[in-house]
């Protein structure tokens, strides 16, 4: 409850940013790149103004502020100015430029410092289809408003004829929110998610379709590429299905990379540029929804399957209670009996009734009785060993895979990455998948709650593993929080000695009998930094004829 | 009394049963042996009577607490002692409100269920508890903390003292304390006869 609060307390008071670097650094990648990207998308300037068909450095300025935080505000005012001085060496007076560079930057600082509200929370890993929503909102809004002040200004300065204001201010508006479209979502992913796309044959079949559908658009009439522009829709949807918001943030970029080259391959002016590139806004929002709406559903079955899996498991385990009262009748039976027979004996022996043969008679049935007890006992270790029958070879890489999968949701909340490194030819382990899989997101969840509950914003998770021996391979879970108490380092694996406080403190001690029960062991490292805990599989014996 | 007393014995374990015959034998109590309450049953059928009838109360085919019912419904007066397991307190308690007279725990000393058999005898023979004894239970109930009634009141129902911790949201060993306390303070020496004065108070109540 208190720490629940604490936690508010400290979201809402730390600076909303992501990673903590160095500002200096992130400030000036940001603007080199903000530059190079404005020179690169510098084509059909409306009357050599600046007003680009479409403004990538706008989206990766959404990038600094939402990663980085609200201190990288500074930058976001000088970006446009200089980025103008290097790449046109100022088309307006310089003090015109000084103040649309203050109107941009400043426009949109204010739009984000909105969308960084605590009380909206805005999670800037873009975790929820409600975060795509708030984004693309607040794209939408801030670029019209600064469209407005930025032609404005032109005007007002006597640079553009009071006529063209609709015009170049559509312009402008569709350059930047296509901008923010194409390049903030598609970063945020690859930043905060570290993964993009897999590369599989499909992929390349996908991105192959792109380049055959900006073909086509490209290699008819003029009178059709409107209609023809639909195709284009094609392998977004292929993307958004097969791979998610991740991989439909990929193929949006090339997209508008493809659409980009083909305007400049083609004579200029024979196209109406703002109106492709307002097609290509409705095509990059439209996938972008798709691609979240199926990364949803894959979080939601995962978590299903994920559920389903723990109930069956505490159906297969039975209700303690249930398993602890059957156990209790088996034992109390013999014991009851050998009580009394020997009680007899005493009695018998005390009272010098001692009839020899029914003596002896009396002290067997005891001892059958306590050797039925110790059958018992021998049966309920069977018991308890978990099954074998579901171990098959596996391909670590798998479990490690749909482990990371499974625990997404997790880490993106938290902000923890998960760097794994497995070499591809290491051998395939003999285990129940299902376990090992229940072994590695014990692990990971206990390192995402130590990180967070450490009240870092960010953090790590390192899955390692290597060939122990033979017959042995070797993981190593190691994470950038705090490392274990020392004391739980002396008794982590006596049950319910947990140092949370909520849980039962089971998960380390289920985990090793689950490496046990494999043959394997599992052990803390002493890590001079975070915690460590490491496990051994046996590798899965190929099978000579 | 010695001598004359005669009683049944149900249980589906051989060993148990056959120590208990053993048992009883010395204590010159005889017995008759059932592996199962329905055998037990078919014989009342056939004529047979008993002092007192000890049963487990897990049993295959008709339980404990079924058993108490077929030997009311036959209109036999022999008090009827539950032996249970652990976790079955709670179906010994619901047999004890329909009419069993006492239940022992396993594993138990034969002492316990001997003094419980000849309890159940004699009791049988005196008129109930007399008004005067019922008020001095009463007080007592009454002089109990309001936390100590909520323990009794669980402990009664069939809870451990795990259970009735986290439903009070007090540790298990402060439960045990208030038991303890509240065993002395009814004058109860075991959970089965701190059962049967909650019942006497709860039937005056009613």
């Amino acid at each position: 409850m208190t720490s629940e609060i604490q936690a508010e307390r400290l979201r809402a008071m730390a600076f909303p940013r992501v990673f903590d670097a160095h500002k200096m650094v992130v400030g000036i990648v940001y603007l080199a790149a903000y530059a190079l990207l404005d020179w690169i998308s510098y084509i059909e300037p409306y009357a050599q103004l600046g007003i680009t068909p479409w403004n990538p450095g706008t989206g990766l300025s959404f990038v600094l502020l939402l990663l980085f935080g609200l201190r990288m505000i500074p930058f976001l005012l000088v970006s446009p100015l200089l980025a103008d001085y290097l790449n046109q060496q100022f088309a307006m007076p310089w003090h015109v430029e000084i103040l649309a560079s203050m109107l941009v930057g400043g426009g949109y600082s204010i739009a984000l410092t909105y969308l960084l509200r605590p009380s909206l929370r805005f999670d800037p890993t873009l975790g929820s289809m409600r975060d795509l929503v708030l984004l693309m909102l607040v794209a939408v809004v801030s670029a019209a408003f600064v469209a407005v002040g930025y032609v404005s200004l032109t005007i007002i300065a006597g640079l553009l004829p009071t006529a063209d204001f609709a015009a170049a201010a559509l312009r402008y508006w569709v350059g930047d929110v296509i901008g923010i479209t194409v390049i903030t979502p598609f970063a945020l992913f690859a930043l905060t998610r570290r993964r993009i796309l897999p590369m599989t044959t499909e992929t390349l079949l996908q991105f192959v379709a792109i380049a055959l559908a900006l073909a086509v658009v490209f290699g008819l009439t003029q009178e059709q590429q409107f209609q023809l522009f639909y195709v284009l829709f094609l392998p977004i949807i292929w993307l958004a299905v097969r791979t998610g918001s991740e991989g439909v943030s990929v193929g949006i970029l090339v997209t508008q990379l493809g659409l980009i080259l083909g305007i400049q391959l083609f004579p200029a002016g024979t196209f109406n540029v703002t109106a492709f590139q307002a097609l290509m806004l409705v095509l990059a929002m439209t996938g972008l929804v798709a691609g979240d709406l199926v990364t949803e559903r894959w979080r939601t079955e995962a978590q299903l399957r994920l559920q389903q899996d723990s109930l069956s498991r505490m159906a297969r385990l039975g209700s303690m209670g249930e398993l602890a009262a059957a156990v209790a009748h088996e034992l109390n039976q013999p014991l009851m009996a050998a009580g009394t027979y020997t009680r007899l004996l005493n009695d018998a022996m005390t009272s010098g009734q001692t009839d020899v043969a029914v003596v002896a008679e009396t002290a067997k049935k005891a001892v059958a009785q306590v050797e039925r007890a110790a059958e018992v006992v021998r049966h309920l270790r069977a018991l308890v060993r978990l099954d074998r029958s579901n171990r098959a070879p596996c391909r670590f890489e798998r479990i490690v895979e749909e482990t990371i999968e499974l625990c997404q949701p997790d880490l993106d909340r938290a902000h923890v990455t998960v760097r794994s490194d497995i070499a591809s030819d290491f051998p395939a382990v003999m285990v129940d998948l299902l376990q090992i899989e229940q072994v590695l997101i014990n692990l990971m969840r206990n390192a995402i709650e130590a990180i967070s509950d450490s009240g870092s914003m960010r953090g790590t998770v390192h899955i390692g593993a290597r060939v122990f021996d033979d017959e042995f391979v070797e993981v190593r879970v190691v994470d950038s929080g705090p490392g274990f108490p020392p004391a739980l380092l002396e008794n982590a694996f006596l049950p319910l000695s947990s140092h949370k406080a909520e849980g039962l403190g089971i998960g380390l001690p289920l985990c090793r009998s689950i490496v046990e029960a494999h043959g394997g062991q599992l052990w803390l490292d002493d890590n001079p930094k975070g915690a460590a805990v490491c496990f051994t599989l046996p590798i899965a014996k190929t099978e000579r004829p | 009394m010695t001598g004359s007393i005669h009683i049944a014995v149900i249980d589906d374990d051989e060993a148990v049963l056959d120590s208990l015959r053993l048992y009883f034998a010395r204590q010159n109590i005889k017995t008759a042996c059932f592996a199962s309450a329905n055998d037990f049953l078919a014989a009342i059928d056939s004529g047979q009577r008993f002092d007192s009838i000890v049963s487990d109360v897990r049993m295959p085919g008709m339980s404990g607490l079924e058993l108490v019912h077929g030997v009311k419904g036959k209109g036999l007066a022999a008090p009827v002692i539950l032996i249970t397991g652990h976790g079955d307190v709670d179906m010994a308690v619901a047999a004890m409100k329909v009419g069993a007279f006492d239940f022992i725990e396993k594993p138990f000393d034969e002492a316990r269920l001997l003094a419980s058999i000849h309890n159940a005898i004699e009791q049988k023979q005196l008129p109930e508890i007399d008004a005067a004894e019922l008020e001095k239970l009463q007080s007592r109930f009454d002089a109990l903390s309001a936390r100590q009634r909520q323990v009794m009141e669980l402990a009664v129902a069939g809870l451990s003292n795990k259970e009735i911790g986290s439903k009070l949201k007090i540790s298990p060993k402060t439960v045990e304390n208030h038991r303890a306390w509240v065993m002395e303070r009814i004058g109860a020496r075991n959970i089965a006869e701190l059962v049967r004065v909650a019942m006497k108070i709860q039937g005056r109540r009613i």
